[in-house]
């Protein structure tokens, strides 16, 4: 048996493609989101915020390919997997977007903070949400369903780092009521970059869907 | 519950296995979908199901098929009496040249299932279970191959379903019905469904997607000589997530 739907094979590779550069862009946001927290860049968290729009038209674009796909190339078995998963993987990409977006306007109204709070674990946090996108998007890239499951476990640790770092703010707003302000605003970016790390997740099922069919909770 | 079972049924042609080994529960009352990629014996598996085969001299059949607890091959059994139990369509719409009645009429005339009124009464029955009663009711005695082609296919399935059967055989029912007329005789399947048996042979993927609860992928064996069944499961299994990869490589038509 010989190769066939060149074409399709062709629109297929050319969908991962832009669901990939999606998620490098939705990385980006993030990425670019904390170091504007973490070096109180307003600038740059100004860009974050200019940049949002871009990543959605991206995601609509994705879903318009996969509509299109379904339409006129009728996918079924794998073929309709890498599509249906493609639609939920971009939704949750976007999603990524927006939490750097989120993450922005938190630095931008801390600006106004005077009373610095030490950031703590946040950094790390930050560090291991990205690393587990990262790990979410190069899965994708390689259809690698061990890589998947293994984000299982790193959203475990960004979880119980989340709470760890949660009580140390809380402590510190306990101690000092004048750090409440800017605490509040921390316990929010640490609650995106946990957010993060879930829809990271959701990435991952979706390659355990595309690859084997089945449709399994990592998020446990 | 399964009308037809069928247990590693092998069936020759002279010294040639074209089935190997097939195995599959036909069950009641669902429309069975029977795919492959053409001379995998799709149809002459269909074709053992009511000894169609039978006509084609120096074949063979071994194994067991039974249609209910009967088996089909017993000796002594009533061919044209399993032939109006499992009824069949075929590829082009084969209408006697007779008129619209004496095509539906036919089977019941033959087997002495009904006359006079009563013969009536089974043909407007047969026609409106087909959905052509209202296109044909005033022109009864017109030549049936004056209808178009998708007229003249639900006229034979009218025709089948006349006798009354157990189980319908379609081998490629709508290959040479265009788009519209395909749907009626799908729409018209889902609605048999209710009463019969019904197995399909189709090469449109759509068409067993669509159309038929169960699916059977058919292969040729390694040495390319015998078709046999690699796959059996729910149609809507078989189309998001088939087991064997070579399932996989026809339904997407990757491979093939």
């Amino acid at each position: 048996m010989s190769p066939s739907r060149a074409h399709f094979a062709r629109e297929l590779a050319q969908l991962t493609e832009d669901v990939l550069h999606l998620g490098s862009m939705a990385r980006h946001a993030v990425a670019q989101a904390l170091q504007a927290l973490l070096t109180r860049d307003a600038d740059l968290a100004r860009e974050v915020i200019a940049a949002d729009p871009a990543v959605n038209r991206l995601r609509y674009d994705v879903e318009a390919e996969c509509y299109t796909l379904l339409a006129t190339e009728q996918p079924v078995a794998r073929d309709l997997r890498e599509v249906v998963s493609a639609l939920t993987v971009a939704q949750d990409l976007e999603r990524i977007g927006d939490h750097g977006k989120k993450i922005a306007r938190i630095c931008l109204r801390m600006e106004t903070e005077t009373k610095a709070i030490p950031f703590g674990d946040l950094p790390r946090l930050g560090e291991m949400a990205l690393a587990m996108l990262d790990r979410a998007l190069q899965a994708y890239a390689a259809n690698d369903t061990a890589e998947a499951q293994v984000i299982c476990r790193d959203d475990d640790a960004v979880d119980a780092l989340y709470k760890q770092t949660f009580n140390v703010v809380l402590s510190y707003m306990l101690e000092r009521p004048r750090w409440i302000g800017a605490g509040t605003q921390l316990i929010q970016v640490m609650h995106e970059l946990e957010r993060v790390a879930d829809r990271a997740t959701n990435v991952a099922e979706r390659v355990v869907y595309s690859v084997t069919g089945e449709l399994i909770d990592l998020n446990v | 519950m399964n009308k037809v079972t069928i247990e590693k049924l092998n069936f020759f042609y002279g010294a040639r296995r074209a089935l190997a080994d097939v195995s599959i529960c036909i069950p009641d009352r669902q429309i069975t979908a029977l795919i492959g990629p053409s001379g995998c014996g799709k149809s002459t598996f269909l074709r053992c199901l009511n000894r169609m085969n039978d006509t084609i001299r120096g074949t063979r059949v071994a194994g067991q098929l039974r249609l209910d607890d009967a088996d089909i091959y017993a000796p002594g059994t009533d061919v044209a009496a399993l032939r109006a139990r499992v009824g069949m369509v075929f590829q082009r719409p084969n209408p006697f040249p007779q008129s619209i009645f004496d095509n539906v009429a036919f089977g019941p005339r033959v087997l002495g299932l009904a006359r006079g009124a009563r013969l009536a009464e089974v043909v407007e029955k047969s026609l409106r279970d087909v959905h052509l009663w209202d296109e044909v009711k005033d022109n009864l005695k017109q030549d049936a191959l004056s209808l178009s082609l998708g007229q003249q296919q639900r006229l034979c399935i009218a025709r089948v379903i006349a006798v009354k059967p157990e189980v319908i055989l379609m081998d490629e029912p709508c290959s040479a019905l265009d788009p519209i007329a395909t749907l009626k005789v799908e729409d018209l399947m889902r609605e048999l469904a209710e009463y019969y048996a019904i197995v399909i042979v189709t090469h449109n993927m759509q068409q067993a997607a669509r159309a038929s609860d169960m699916t059977a992928m058919m292969m040729l064996t390694d040495d390319k000589k015998s078709g046999t069944i690699i796959e059996v499961g729910p149609t809507r299994v078989i189309f998001t997530r088939p087991k064997d990869p070579r399932t996989e490589g026809y339904v997407t038509g990757r491979y093939g």
